[in-house]
């Protein structure tokens, strides 16, 4: 079904119910004005009915009154053949010659000549004008029977004769109409009822006596006769009935006038046209009306529901386009601030859950990050006691969690393992790959395999379950420190940037193999180098050379050389640091859109390394002082410089001997390197004893020799004549370094 | 280390030679018992001494403690490092340094 629009659906239904309206007003005016127009044409035709049966009486009584008129003197002489004579003129069908004792004395009528009136029915009803108990009157008109439609019916009239006696006139039907059909035969000539209609005077058989044949006009209908069986049963006699004839219709009515029918009646269409007329003209009115409140209700609905529910709606999109801040304030109607209210509340609720879940997220990413920061090594330096490598590294995701990761570790004593790799993707899936490629590479480069089986054996594993389909791009590097030599593997990953001691960086020529799980036989080719002393490494992934600025424009491989060159750093952190400062410099404000990484490894390379382990034994002490005595002295550190570091080492090596191992007997190692490049010397003492932190001891009290414990004083001088102290105590052992500058 | 014992009219003289460590410490501490029963007055000639650890301030500090009242410990040509270490413990200006 096609949806559509409020103002359509109230202007149909609003129509429906006009037309609905407009029928039954039409409906109502049909049966209202038909009741009135049947009313009013039985008043008009009671009226014409009325009328021709008061002419009809009127010559009726004339014509028969005329024998009282003509015999109001008797002559002398009476008998038989004088009285035929006589009466002959008043075209009787019988006459009678009554005394005043009723007694017929003359008559035409054989059967009752020389007999009483009373013999005859019809006679004897005048029996009271014979005895004279009725004196006064002129004459009396009686049509026997009632019902004269059987024909049987009589017209009797009788009159005084003289002062003694009376005559009585009998007319059959047939003398009746042949004395009266001339008198009544004009009263309806010429004239209609309305235009179309007329009134009949009929005999009783049916024949049309008025008007006359000439004097029907045009409004008659050509017929000679109606059908009076007909007539009487359809309908009782002054009542409105529908007649047809000759295939008109006609409202009609009849009534009996003294042996007439009169009929009068009016072509039905003539009347229903009037009403047809005032149906229109009502309709049309209706129709105005209903128009004009059409009208009106349909701007009013436009205007209170459709135009607000548009109001509603343009807020309810801006909020589905995440305007969440819309408010909807229409306030025309107690149902619309209830809605406005409504919605405003709701989406004011929706906020705050949207806010409270993104809370909640934010809280779960940030313990994601935290996760994955402490899977990597993060504390640095990472190899307080080496200086033969200097190595940092720094990592910035995108989205809390990135799929970025590094990673750095020793194998052996010598062979440093450091890579940047970049899952091909972001989120928390990417972390959980990143977390299981650089377990597995951990792992594997630890079993001291080659890198390039390393790499190989990796790229396997993780090909197989990869559902995901993300892959890894990666630098590894795999460096002899001893030696410098470094092999190193490029999977698809960006070129590391080198910088020889005393040059400036530049790209790492080559070509990349392929990246890391994605393709299970994925050959992998080792390439290799040598560092020197000095010699600096910068590894990064591409959210470096693809940060962009306000302007959306790549940083890029140009920018990032420029930025490690224009400011030489020396030390990892400070290669670092110079490009992150870069980098935030040049991005502005500009999001960031992929994960930041970086690893900045320095190579002082040629380090002496040399240790000597003894018993922790006074007696066993002094080749431990020899041998610091000598590698001091053979890095080239002053008289003074080795002196000093006498003292310390017979101020640590003394306090371990005296107080490390209270019970079982334990060993002393001492480890000593020396870095030309930084010119430092680091000496480490290393027992198993009880943990003891002599950079927590109390400093002694200088001022008053006198009274201090003798205790603190040997770890003063230590301090005095160190440039730094480290102490670490971890796997049971107490680690304390010493470092000291040459001169 | 190597320790001279030389008598002079009114005092006893004891050069060390090398260091005075942990290890040699106990060494001076038996010199100076003997020298004090001697004489009271003992001077300690450190020109030749190459560095002194706590271990020799405790025993210098303890027999300057011992003797104090009864006899007069010296302790003379105090240089470079040993001097630097008496300075800054403090003990240059408790005992008594020519």
């Amino acid at each position: 079904m096609k949806i559509q629009k409020l103002s359509t659906v109230f202007r149909n239904k609003l129509l429906k119910v006009s037309a609905i309206i407009l029928l039954c007003a039409i409906l109502l005016i049909f049966i209202a004005v038909n009741v009135v127009v049947r009313l009013s044409t039985t008043q008009m035709l009671k009226s014409q009915i009325q009328q021709i049966t008061d002419g009809v009486s009127y010559h009726s009584e004339t014509v028969f009154n005329s024998p009282n008129f003509y015999l109001s003197t008797k002559p002398d002489n009476i008998n038989q053949e004088m009285l035929e004579q006589e009466f002959s003129m008043f075209l009787a069908t019988n006459w009678y010659y009554i005394d005043q004792n009723g007694e017929v004395l003359f008559t035409n009528d054989e059967t009752m000549r020389e007999k009483n009136a009373s013999a005859d029915p019809e006679l004897a009803q005048f029996a009271e004008y014979y005895t004279g108990n009725i004196r006064e009157f002129n004459s009396v008109q009686v049509i026997l029977p009632k019902d004269f439609q059987s024909r049987n019916w009589k017209k009797l009239v009788i009159c005084r004769y003289g002062t003694d006696s009376f005559v009585v006139l009998k007319y059959e039907p047939e003398q009746y109409y042949h004395m009266l059909d001339d008198f009544v035969d004009s009263i309806c000539n010429f004239e209609s009822v309305g235009t179309g209609g007329s009134n009949l005077i009929l005999r009783q058989d049916g024949k049309i006596i008025s008007p006359e044949k000439g004097a029907r006009g045009e409004l008659h209908f050509q017929t000679e006769s109606l059908d009076v069986t007909n007539l009487l049963s359809l309908s009782k006699d002054k009542e409105l009935f529908l007649l047809k004839l000759n295939g008109t219709a006609f409202y009609a009515m009849y009534a009996q006038a003294d042996g007439y029918y009169v009929v009068s009646m009016i072509p039905r269409a003539e009347v229903i046209g009037s009403l047809t007329a005032i149906m229109l003209i009502t309709a049309v009115m209706v129709l105005l009306l209903l128009a004009v409140i059409f009208i009106r209700i349909n701007h009013l609905t436009k205007r209170l529901i459709v135009k607000n529910i548009e109001t509603v709606n343009n807020g309810l999109s801006e909020i589905t386009s995440g305007n969440l801040d819309t408010e909807i304030n229409v306030r025309d109607n107690v149902e619309f601030n209830q809605l406005s209210d409504g919605i405003n509340a709701t989406v004011s609720s929706l906020k705050g859950y949207i806010q409270r879940e993104s809370e909640r997220f934010e809280q779960e990413l940030e313990l994601a990050r935290s996760i994955q920061n402490s899977a990597m090594p993060n504390v640095f330096p990472p190899f307080p006691e080496r200086h033969d490598i200097d190595i940092f590294a720094s990592m910035k995701p995108a989205k809390q969690v990135g799929g970025d990761f590094y990673d750095f570790f020793f194998t052996d004593d010598a062979q440093l393992v450091f890579l940047t790799a970049d899952v091909s993707d972001k989120g928390i899936p990417a972390a959980m790959f990143m977390m299981k490629a650089k377990t597995i590479i951990k792992s594997l480069a630890q079993s001291r395999l080659s890198i390039e089986n390393v790499i190989s054996s990796a790229n396997r594993i993780l090909c197989e379950d990869n559902s995901a389909d993300m892959f890894v791009t990666l630098w590894i590097g795999m460096l002899n420190t001893e030696t410098g030599e470094l092999a190193y593997i490029n999977a698809g990953h960006c070129k590391p940037l080198l910088r020889r001691a005393g040059g400036e960086f530049d790209y790492l020529p080559g070509r990349a193999d392929f990246v890391v799980a994605s393709e299970e036989d994925a050959p992998y080719h080792s390439k290799s180098l040598t560092l020197k002393q000095g010699d600096a490494l910068f590894l990064y992934t591409d959210g470096v050379t693809e940060a962009v600025n306000t302007d959306d424009a790549l940083f890029g491989e140009e920018k990032l050389k420029n930025a490690l060159n224009a400011e030489r750093a020396e030390t990892a952190g400070e290669i670092c640091a110079r490009a992150v400062a870069e980098l935030s410099s040049y991005a502005q404000n500009a999001a960031q859109s992929d994960d930041i990484t970086m690893l900045a490894v320095v190579y002082h390379g040629g380090v002496v390394r040399e240790k000597i382990t003894v018993d922790a034994e006074l007696a066993k002490l002094e080749p431990v002082f020899a041998f610091i005595e000598a590698q001091f002295t053979q890095c080239g550190f002053d008289k003074d410089a080795v002196m000093e570091m006498g003292i310390i080492a017979d101020e640590i090596c003394s306090n371990i001997v005296f107080y490390a191992y209270p019970e079982e007997k334990g060993k002393l190692t001492v480890q000593f390197t020396f870095n030309p490049a930084t010119e430092e010397a680091a000496l480490v003492f290393i027992d198993n004893g009880v943990p003891f932190n002599p950079l927590n001891a109390p400093a002694p009290n200088l001022d008053n020799p006198e009274e201090r414990r003798e205790g603190g004083l040997g770890i003063f001088l230590v301090r005095r004549y160190s440039d730094r102290l480290q102490y670490e105590y971890t796997k049971k052992q107490n680690t304390l370094k010493i470092i000291k500058k040459r001169k | 280390m190597n320790i001279t014992k030389q008598k002079e009219a009114d005092k006893l003289i004891l050069s060390l030679d090398g260091k005075l460590d942990t290890l040699t410490a106990p060494q001076l501490d038996a010199a100076l018992k003997e020298a004090f029963e001697e004489c009271d007055s003992v001077e300690v000639n450190l020109e030749s001494l190459a560095y002194v650890s706590s271990a020799g301030l405790r025993v210098l500090h303890a027999t300057h403690k011992r003797v104090k009242g009864k006899g007069k410990l010296v302790i003379s040509h105090a240089n470079g490092t040993v001097l630097d270490v008496f300075e800054s413990t403090g003990f240059s200006s408790y005992l008594t340094i020519i």
